[in-house]
């Protein structure tokens, strides 16, 4: 199965916090752009991470070629044409950022936008940047689009402070995009809020076609008391076995997603082996955790399987 | 037609290719034991003959640079320690023969060797599949073992639930299990 991520990277602080060191990373097959990607360190302001730490919101970049991008070459070798970065705060201090590459073919039908409000308009969300791929009329829409609290995907995640997830994004009636996303091919929708100071406001939106999913499989955890429960998990195919693992109540501190609600810190699990892999079996061997922190509370954590 | 490759140095009793029983052999005769692997990989025999004066160090090496290739080996050779010949029989040879051969005998060997050859390839499938199903057995139980803990199922409901998974994948129980165990450990 293809899917419109490629590659996800996790970059943390170094032992002095002046600059991003590597962390964690999901590459598949691209041993090189691993390779060029793990000996890379990222001053402040430097380079897409660094950027993202500096900015204080997620950020797009669209284009490689001439831009702060440091992996240029890299990443043309490996077919990987745009990245999001994701930072993660608490209070003003970076945690990490999360990096998320993806290729830019025609088989890849998909749009990763950053939404925010601004002083003149605080009520409202526009498109601070988005990648779309080969969607040109889908973003011609999106960027004189506006949504208020509660209305569309980015609306319902700033109204509620979660991650939203939507299957049948062009049949339902909270979409406000529905029909211009149903004639670009769009199924599948996903909103993270991104936690940000005083009435400033960001959400992420990952948009995809059923071709070619965001990943093998979607979870949205929330804290229960003291347990995390799932309460969404999505894949284009039913995933019976998956299914039984959403139904697990998790502590903090203990397993993988037990330790990002314990840190706050994002993380990537599985994939140690690659050879293990079977991709014919729709495996779900490895996993990005995103913590959704508001006000130093985790409010839930977005899986994304791959 | 089958392909001997013949690697003689023992001039005193040549091999006598002339009197194998069928004419089914293309033989190719070397004598520089450091062609070998070359010649191996480009004539692909079917059987390997070395008739050689003694055994060096060189020929082990050669020999277990081969035991995956499958081939059966028959060696003649006109002296052998002990040492040397415990390494011949842990390099796979086929059939091992001291202080030469009869002209009439060498059809038998070759029948020896090739069913001493397949032999061996059976017991070593056998024990394949025996590895398989002992690792299989074992990855199972971790998997049930992961259902009992993480659905409080009984052993009994975990074995039924791992063969609906593995069934509705169309895939062995063995394979399942390793998913399963892959599926854990991403929320370990």
């Amino acid at each position: 199965m293809k899917t419109f991520i490629k590659v996800t990277e996790i970059w943390i602080p170094g032992k002095d916090r002046t600059q991003l060191e590597f962390g964690s990373g999901l590459y598949g097959a691209l041993s090189e752009f691993k390779a060029a990607s793990e000996q890379q360190r990222f001053p402040y302001n430097e380079g897409l991470p660094g950027k993202a730490w500096a900015a204080g919101h997620p950020i797009v970049l669209k284009e490689f070629k001439d831009s702060y991008f440091k992996r240029t070459l890299a990443a043309t070798k490996a077919g990987l044409t745009c990245g999001i970065a994701l930072p993660v705060f608490s209070g003003e201090f970076l945690l990490a950022v999360v990096v998320f590459l993806c290729g830019d073919d025609d088989e890849h039908a998909g749009a990763i936008e950053v939404w925010c409000n601004d002083s003149t308009n605080p009520d409202s969300l526009q498109v601070l940047d988005g990648y779309y791929g080969t969607l040109h009329d889908f973003e011609a829409i999106s960027k004189i689009t506006r949504m208020f609290k509660g209305q569309g995907l980015p609306g319902m995640a700033w109204q509620s402070g979660m991650p939203v997830l939507i299957e049948n994004i062009a049949d339902a009636d909270d979409f406000k995009r529905a029909s211009d996303a149903k004639l670009a091919g769009i199924t599948t929708g996903l909103s993270i809020p991104v936690a940000s100071g005083n009435d400033q406001v960001y959400v992420m939106t990952f948009l995809s076609a059923k071709a070619t999913p965001l990943s093998k499989r979607i979870q949205i955890w929330r804290p229960d008391g003291d347990k995390l429960v799932c309460q969404t998990g999505y894949s284009k195919h039913s995933n019976d076995l998956a299914e039984i693992f959403e139904t697990v109540s998790i502590k903090k501190g203990i397993g993988a997603l037990g330790r990002v609600w314990l840190t706050g810190m994002p993380s990537i699990t599985g994939a140690a082996n690659d050879s293990l892999y079977n991709p014919e079996l729709d495996n779900l061997s490895s996993m990005l955790a995103i913590p959704v922190i508001e006000n130093g509370k985790l409010k839930a954590i977005v899986t994304f399987l791959f | 037609m089958r392909n001997l490759l013949l690697i003689e140095n023992n001039e005193t009793h040549p091999f006598p290719a002339n009197d194998l029983i069928s004419n089914d052999y293309r033989v190719r005769k070397i004598n520089d034991i450091y062609s070998f692997i070359l010649h191996f990989k480009e004539f692909n025999p079917d059987i390997i003959v070395l008739n050689l004066t003694t055994i060096t160090d060189l020929i082990l090496t050669e020999l277990n640079n081969l035991s995956s290739q499958s081939v059966p080996i028959i060696i003649y050779t006109e002296e052998c320690s002990i040492n040397r010949i415990n390494h011949l029989i842990n390099a796979e040879v086929s059939f091992l023969s001291i202080n030469g051969f009869s002209c009439s005998s060498i059809n038998n060997h070759i029948d020896i060797a090739f069913a001493r050859f397949n032999h061996l390839q059976k017991l070593k499938t056998a024990l394949e599949e025996a590895r398989t199903q002992l690792e299989d057995r074992k990855q199972i139980d971790r998997a049930k073992a992961i259902l009992i803990k993480t659905r409080n199922f009984s052993e009994d409901e975990a074995y039924h639930t791992l063969r609906k998974l593995a069934m509705g994948r169309n895939i062995t129980l063995g394979e399942m299990a390793r998913n399963v165990i892959a599926m854990a450990d991403l929320l370990k």
